[in-house]
């Protein structure tokens, strides 16, 4: 099948912008995943991701794994196209939408009817699609009655089921997800659970990041594993777990 | 050019930035019964009274001090609120910035419409203040001609210091300690025929604030903008059309970077 995610050679660096001393970098080193180095200007910068190729096919269900620091978040942003690779390319074909911060955009002192509403705009709903569609969204919810009640007096679990319900309401054909997200009480938990299950098992493209070796091992096609912003492994999942178990890989820090 | 073609394009989508501009007001407002209208009412209060004073203690003419105080401060407060909200803009949307890719000038155009709202909540109260000392004059009209002028220069002010004042985070403080040093700068507590013509020349002349204040007091006041204003703010606006092109192309993508 014919790629629509093409990387190729691709590194992000950040600048670190914080005056560090040696022993804070090495300190810091040793904290996140990422190694450090100069560009040409003497500026200290953090390499996440290093130099890494690879090709996603439609719908293809992708794992990315790797310790804390790795580099898994940043491949999905730089997927997304919030961060542009600082050398090489990246080809997207298609549509990305990414389930990275599902709070993103809330306003806490408006209330849920609102914050539906930018939530969707966030995610390039327009008004008219919204207004067509916030009904559906109320009713997965289950929060119909309060609708009018400010965002923050939610409770915990009441919040997360309005976020879920819109960000699974507007999945695009590749989808990217930073580990699964779930929701609410046991009722709830297993009505997001059927949504989730019904995303992945649609034709769309998943890439998701998780720590979690046993969804991705349900869910997954492929798994990619990451090391201080190198591939070390990528292909079948069954495989990879073992390899994680094998070489003892820490992938919880 | 590609920055105009997409700010068209989102101009006329408008819901990303008009819908959450009007939510970002009505929450500031939340709760509160008269919502901004404190913000005209705590304006009038202030000049009313310091403006009573100020013309018995320099003894000025107070049919057209007060006129002029009025104008000058509800112009010079949107001027000041576009300046000190755009700095913060793009880390105050960090969390959207860096979750869901979307063009970033819209939150400069909800920062730019939710302050521009404020202003015209403010300017009635200038109409009133104007009509009662000085009657009505129909070159009130020209802020039709104007107010593009001044929109699209606080978009452009605005897209430059979020950006600037993201990447140097030191700029935002100094930004607001030099608009404190500029407003007594500017003529808004004093007017411009007060001072001699040297000062003028060196003080009130190339303070680029001034034209873009004069340009809406003066058909509030009743008599058209002046042409140096007017010409110097749509000079002043095609250049910073393109330096805002200029930093959209070259640093727009390293926002999520900076943040």
């Amino acid at each position: 099948m014919d790629p629509i995610i093409i990387a190729k050679k691709i590194s992000i660096d950040f600048k670190i912008y914080e005056n560090l001393r040696s022993f804070k970098r090495q300190a810091l080193n040793s904290l996140v995943g990422g190694s450090y180095l100069t560009d040409d200007k003497k500026n200290l910068m953090l390499r996440a991701l290093n130099n890494i190729s690879f090709e996603i096919a439609k719908g293809e269900k992708v794992g990315l794994i790797g310790p804390n620091g790795s580099g898994k978040s940043t491949l999905l942003k730089c997927i997304s196209g919030i961060y542009p690779p600082t050398t090489g390319e990246i080809k997207i074909i298609g549509e990305v939408g990414s389930l990275i911060d599902i709070s993103a955009g809330i306003e806490p002192d408006a209330d849920c009817l609102t914050n539906l509403r930018l939530l969707a705009l966030a995610r390039g709903l327009k008004m008219k699609k919204i207004v067509e569609i916030e009904d559906q969204i109320i009713e997965f919810s289950e929060l119909r009655e309060h609708m009018g009640m400010q965002f923050k007096n939610l409770s915990t679990g009441m919040s997360m089921r309005l976020l879920f319900a819109v960000a699974t309401t507007i999945i695009p054909d590749i989808l990217i997800m930073d580990e699964i997200i779930g929701a609410g009480d046991e009722h709830f938990k297993n009505k997001a659970k059927s949504k989730i299950k019904e995303i992945i098992t649609s034709n769309r493209t998943l890439v998701i990041a998780s720590h979690d070796l046993s969804i991705l091992e349900r869910i997954c096609s492929r798994l990619i594993i990451l090391n201080k912003g190198n591939i070390v492994y990528d292909g079948n999942v069954a495989l990879g777990i073992k390899k994680i178990k094998n070489e003892n890989i820490t992938i919880e820090n | 050019m590609q920055l105009i073609r997409i700010l068209i394009t989102h101009l006329v989508n408008y819901d990303r930035w008009f819908y959450p501009g009007i939510i970002s007001l009505k929450i500031r407002y939340s709760r509160t019964t008269l919502g901004p209208l404190w913000e005209t009412i705590a304006i009038s209060i202030f000049i009313g009274f310091a403006g009573f004073l100020w013309s018995k203690i320099f003894k000025i003419d107070i049919q057209n001090f007060i006129p002029h105080l009025f104008c000058g401060m509800v112009i010079w407060k949107f001027y000041a609120t576009v300046i000190s909200s755009s700095s913060l803009t793009y880390v105050e949307n960090a969390a959207l910035i860096k979750s869901i890719k979307h063009e970033y000038i819209t939150h400069n155009l909800k920062c730019v419409f939710r302050d521009f709202l404020i202003f015209l909540h403010n300017l009635p109260i200038c109409f009133l203040v104007v009509f009662y000392f000085n009657g009505f004059n129909l070159n009130i009209l020209y802020l039709f001609l104007v107010f593009p002028i001044v929109i699209i220069s606080a978009f452009f002010i605005s897209y430059i210091l979020s950006l600037v004042c993201l990447r140097y985070r030191d700029l935002h403080y100094l930004i607001q300690s030099l608009m404190q040093l500029i407003f007594f700068f500017t003529p808004i507590l004093w007017k411009p025929d007060q001072v001699e013509s040297k000062v003028s020349l060196f003080i009130i002349k190339p303070n680029i604030i001034y034209h873009y204040v004069e340009i809406i007091r003066a058909p509030i006041l009743g008599s058209p903008p002046p042409l140096l204003s007017l010409g110097a703010t749509i000079i002043f606006m095609f250049f910073l059309l393109f330096f805002v092109n200029f930093l959209y192309k070259k640093y727009n993508n390293r926002i999520p970077y900076w943040l």
